[in-house]
């Protein structure tokens, strides 16, 4: 089974903080990290080599230093790596960043299987993956929690709903978006690791994969950012006094209104 | 402090942290209160390799030295040292094998332990044979072409839970310690079993039991080295295995030293955070010089080993004295600095405290290591 | 890309600091961009000199923009139920359609949605489309998106609005890229900018630390997934009049590659944690699996919802579809009460837009505390059943 897992480089939330004075992302000491989404997603590719056969290409577009996610991905039991990396890219909104992983995925060649995590944690939009399903003109099923059974051919998946879940069976290829209930991803061996220091990336530029201009980037994306500011403050905490008996009475009447 | 490490050994020392901070620790007080084996930890370490790491690269492992056990064993001992004598364990059970066992063994029970698929345990303690191994009175007898044992070995770590047992026995009674033997049991061999689980004061995700020989009987091949070579092949065995307990030592160590200063930053008294305390400081600043020094001792020890295999007994055991007693110092400071929480089950040092306590029991008593550092110092003086 | 003029560029450091994305460094004097730009164009706005910008690739505008009218809201319908959503997308809906001067329409599609429609009339819709047909039983991402964009492609709304739920944010993502339309995920504001009908829809994005107000000037529909609990309903008045479509699909728009074999919805302790009012949420701090059985007594007794963080999910105390935060659900209750949650910023951010927050923790450090309206600082075991019972005195007097 040939597998292509999607997987983007994200800044560690637990470091991102807007400084409300200059409005600016603070960026000291910010990592990055593997989309956290992209690793069930990675994980469950993994699983599916080893039981089925096959290959795990990781794909991947950002800016250079996007392969480290890449290498990431190689000692977790990735095969092979690519980087869509390109200038003219910048200012991707979904639409044009699926355009341009379809167009990426059209130059890696054959696939059985392309996984994505459901959204990744800085943009949270969870429209990538099935936009780029559109764009290579396959199905999707989004959020799934597991996969029950897995041939060839075939995929019996649940899907997570709000509610609950359904049931589906899709026939290959088909892309699919995951969630964080179908698996615990593995920690990198060892072997995985020497591989990873070892391993080289295919760099792909807008040139190479072929991308019409007007659909990449800025020019390719409906969608504008047009101001960024920091979430409205919270108002103060009000102070509870006396016992802890004495607070809990105090608190059950500012929430009265709710009860 | 920066040990200059090969990027092999960093690499070790990264996958160890992430399964000490993401399996380990969000999971050691649970299996502490349920005297619970660690088995799905295990694995996950099986599956990043690091059961390979001692185990030579022609049976299938990393062919790591003393100095990457070390490292391995130290961030595992951060999280539990519990879970890291789990791990150790399996390595000690299978040295003997590594070295002196014979081709045929070596195929046979290395790849599946490097590949962590197979656990091993090690057994050699008796009731009336702790530090005093000449003590030991389970028998093996030669009968045809089967090995017959009976006796019974007393807290053996992995004991129930590993599937390959090297085990010591007397096969010449008459010769003292050169009568001794070393073989290899599996699990379901005819008149093996193993004891109940024993309750311990710590380490108690780790499992240890009696192993029990009726009548056991194994193929001839399954002796270890030629018969009577069975005290040389344990004294070797523990040898090399001794700095890794140090490293468990060095891990609980740091974990204390960070769990205290952590605490002794946020805790406020008298208006002000109790770091800021020189009574605080000064117990922070001992812990700290102590684990250092005791870091840079079993490192260098283990650098000593891999160079100079022949000549480890004493530096093994000056490692392993040296980073366990101040594994059971740093950890009653900890608790210290912590004060009341820090004896309540909730916050983790009172684990430690209670874990660190075996470090200077097993694998061969604090003072039975000190006889042999007098012991080797003798020899060394007498030489001049 | 962004271009910096280095003959006009002073250095003086305006550009880097109007970055939010932390993409441009004045280095020698001169700004230099690097590969966090996102193009923003919020430098090039603030560059005294103009020595700043944006080239590229024209963005094609559609010839027909002014041709696309009418405000839409998908109205989600599964197993017999109307997702509350629904109605307060049709709340807000009605307000943008008012400004705009124009219809505003829901999709109803589904299979027996009875008198649906008719209710969606009541909360605001001037008319409804009502796709109603078995084969639209399951929720299919094809079946569902081929309708939906067969509707928008004969009558051409300007703006369409969705439930930011499993399944609005799993097809309409597809129904924009097929249109090739903008698409906006999770919004928790909109309104429309006067002068060129633009829809501004604001969402957070790095789980909630900023947010971001996005526009789709050059192509129609502008499309935009919505929170639930966010938008306002309006309350159902039966006199309101409107207009039902039936809407026969094209047998070719139903057929699937994918089969719902079976759906399983949960029972009703199981509801959806994005939709209750209240919600108790408890963390670590429970300590184990029996503690957070207090979690859900508390809940029991004021009618809430039972909530997570991460590690008590890990740790199996109750199941995914209760985590809250970063890698679980996004909530937004008039209520949250966190119990034994530490706080951390992966947790925060899954919970810090609802209304009132309480934290009852025994760290007083405990940076849920930062959030919080209310705080209580103790034991666990003695503060949560004391509170049961003041609940319920209060309740009874």
């Amino acid at each position: 089974m040939k597998i292509i897992v999607c997987v983007k480089q994200v800044p560690d939330a637990k470091d991102v903080r807007l400084d409300p004075k200059t409005n600016t992302l603070a960026r000291e000491g910010v990592q990055s990290i593997m989309n956290p989404y992209d690793q069930y997603a990675l994980e469950e590719a993994v699983l599916l080599k080893e039981q089925l056969g096959g290959e795990v290409t990781v794909l991947s577009m950002g800016p250079p230093q996007a392969v480290d996610v890449l290498r990431q991905a190689i000692s977790l039991g990735a095969d092979h790596g690519v980087l869509v990396s390109d200038r003219a890219f910048a200012g991707a909104d979904t639409w044009a960043t699926s355009y341009t992983l379809a167009k990426a995925i059209h130059k890696i060649g054959d696939f059985d299987l392309i996984l994505c995590g459901k959204q990744a944690i800085d943009g949270d939009t969870a429209q990538v993956g099935p936009g780029l399903a559109i764009q290579l003109d396959i199905p999707f099923v989004t959020c799934i929690q597991k996969v029950r059974e897995a041939s060839e051919s075939e995929l019996v998946l649940e899907r997570m709903m709000d509610d609950g879940y359904d049931v589906v069976a899709v026939s290959l290829p088909v892309l699919l978006t995951v969630v964080k209930d179908l698996n615990i991803p593995r920690i990198p061996s060892l072997k995985g690791k020497m591989k990873a220091k070892k391993a080289e990336f295919k760099i792909l530029s807008a040139e190479d994969i072929g991308a019409d201009s007007a659909c990449i980037g800025l020019a390719g994306s409906p969608t504008q950012v047009v101001s960024v500011f920091p979430p409205p403050p919270r108002g103060e905490r009000a102070v509870l006094t006396g016992t802890v008996e004495e607070q809990i009475e105090q608190l059950v009447e500012k929430i009265a209104v709710y009860l | 402090m920066d040990y200059f490490l090969s990027e092999e050994q960093s690499m070790i020392v990264e996958i160890a942290k992430q399964i000490t901070d993401e399996r380990i620790i969000p999971q050691r007080a649970e299996l502490d209160r349920k005297d619970e084996f660690p088995r799905d930890i295990l694995n996950s370490m099986a599956q990043a390799d690091l059961f390979g790491v001692p185990i030579p690269e022609e049976y299938g492992g990393f062919g790591g030295g003393c100095l990457d056990i070390v490292l391995a064993l130290e961030q595992l001992g951060r999280g539990c040292i519990g879970v890291g004598t789990a791990f150790a364990a399996s390595a000690l059970g299978v040295y003997p094998i590594i070295i002196s066992g014979s081709e045929e063994l070596k195929e046979k029970y290395l790849p599946p332990v490097a590949a962590g698929k197979k656990f091993a345990a090690f057994g050699l303690t008796e009731a009336n044979a702790g530090s005093d191994a000449s003590g030991i009175q389970t028998t093996a007898v030669l009968d045809g072409e089967e090995w017959v044992l009976n006796g019974t070995k007393q807290w053996i770590t992995n004991g129930g839970e590993a599937q390959i047992y090297t085990v010591v026995a007397i096969t010449d009674r008459k010769k003292g310690p050169r009568g001794a033997s070393m073989f290899v049991v599996e699990e379901g061999d005819a008149g093996f079993s193993c004891g109940p689980k024993e309750k311990k004061m710590g380490i108690r995700a780790s499992s240890t039991t009696e192993l029990i020989f009726k009548d056991c009987r194994i193929p001839k091949d399954r002796i270890i080295g030629r018969a009577g070579t069975g005290f040389v092949t344990v004294m070797k065995t523990l040898d090399s295995s001794r700095p890794g307990i140090a490293a468990l030592g060095l891990g609980i160590g740091q974990a204390c030293l960070d769990e205290s200063t952590t605490y002794a930053k946020q805790r406020v008294q008298f208006g002000k955070p109790i770091i800021s305390f020189q009574a605080v400081q000064h117990i922070l600043a001992d812990m700290a010089i102590q684990l250092e020094a005791s870091r840079a001792l079993v490192y260098s020890a283990a650098k000593h080993i891999d160079a100079h295999p022949k000549d480890m007994s004493k530096v093994s055991s000056m490692c392993k004295v040296m980073a366990t007693d101040m594994a059971m110092k740093v950890s009653i400071d900890a608790v210290q600095v912590m004060g009341g929480y820090g004896y309540m089950r909730e916050y983790p040092v009172e684990k430690m405290m209670r874990d660190a306590k075996i470090l200077q029991i097993y694998e061969g008593t604090n003072q039975v290591q000190r006889n042999v550092i007098g012991q080797e110092l003798n020899k060394e003086y007498s030489r001049r | 890309m962004l271009i910096v003029d280095s003959e006009l560029c002073i250095g003086c450091g305006v550009c880097e600091e109007s970055c939010a994305f932390g993409a441009i460094e004045v280095i020698d004097g001169c700004a230099v961009v690097g590969d966090a730009c996102t193009l923003c164009g919020a430098c090039v706005e603030n560059c005294e000199v103009e020595a700043l910008q944006i080239e590229g690739a024209e963005k094609s505008v559609q010839a027909d923009l002014d041709s696309w009218r009418g405000v839409w809201v998908y109205c989600e319908f599964r197993a017999g139920t109307l997702a509350p959503v629904s109605l307060e997308l049709l709340g807000a809906g009605r307000k943008l359609a008012d400004a705009r001067g124009v219809h505003l329409s829901a999709v109803l599609i589904g299979a027996g949605t009875g008198d649906t429609a008719q209710r969606l009339i009541g909360h605001g819709a001037d008319i409804v489309y009502q796709v109603d047909d078995p084969a639209l039983a399951y929720f299919t991402d094809e079946a569902y998106g081929a309708v939906l964009i067969d509707l928008i492609k004969k009558h051409k709304p300007e703006i369409v609005l969705a439930g930011a739920t499993a399944i609005g944010r799993s097809f309409i993502p597809g129904v924009a890229n097929s249109l090739g339309a903008g698409l906006t995920a999770d919004c928790t504001h909109l309104d429309i900018r006067l002068d060129d009908g633009a829809l501004l829809q604001t969402r957070p994005a790095f789980g909630g630390n900023i947010m971001a107000t996005i526009v789709c000037l050059s192509s129609r529909p502008q499309m935009s997934t919505v929170r639930p609990k966010v938008m306002q309903a309006m309350e159902f008045d039966a006199a309101r009049q409107g207009k039902i479509v039936n809407v026969t699909p094209d047998p070719v728009l139903l057929q699937t590659k994918v089969r719902v074999l079976e759906s399983v919805v949960f029972e009703q302790d199981d509801v959806n944690i994005q939709e209750s009012d209240i919600l108790v949420a408890g963390g670590r701090g429970m300590d184990n699996a029996k503690g957070f059985e207090l979690i859900r007594e508390l809940a029991d007794s004021i009618d809430a919802a039972v909530a997570a963080s991460r590690a008590v999910v890990d740790a199996g105390w109750i199941g995914y579809p209760h985590q809250v935060g970063q890698t679980g659900k996004t909530v937004a209750p008039k209520l949250y009460i966190a119990c034994g949650i530490s706080g951390a910023i992966q947790h925060v951010a899954g919970m810090q837009s609802s209304e009132t927050i309480v934290a009852i923790n025994r760290d007083e450090n405990a940076p849920i505390f930062d959030v919080a309206d209310f705080g209580i600082v103790g034991d666990m075991y003695k503060i949560i059943p004391m509170l049961i019972s003041k609940i319920e005195g209060h309740r009874k007097s």
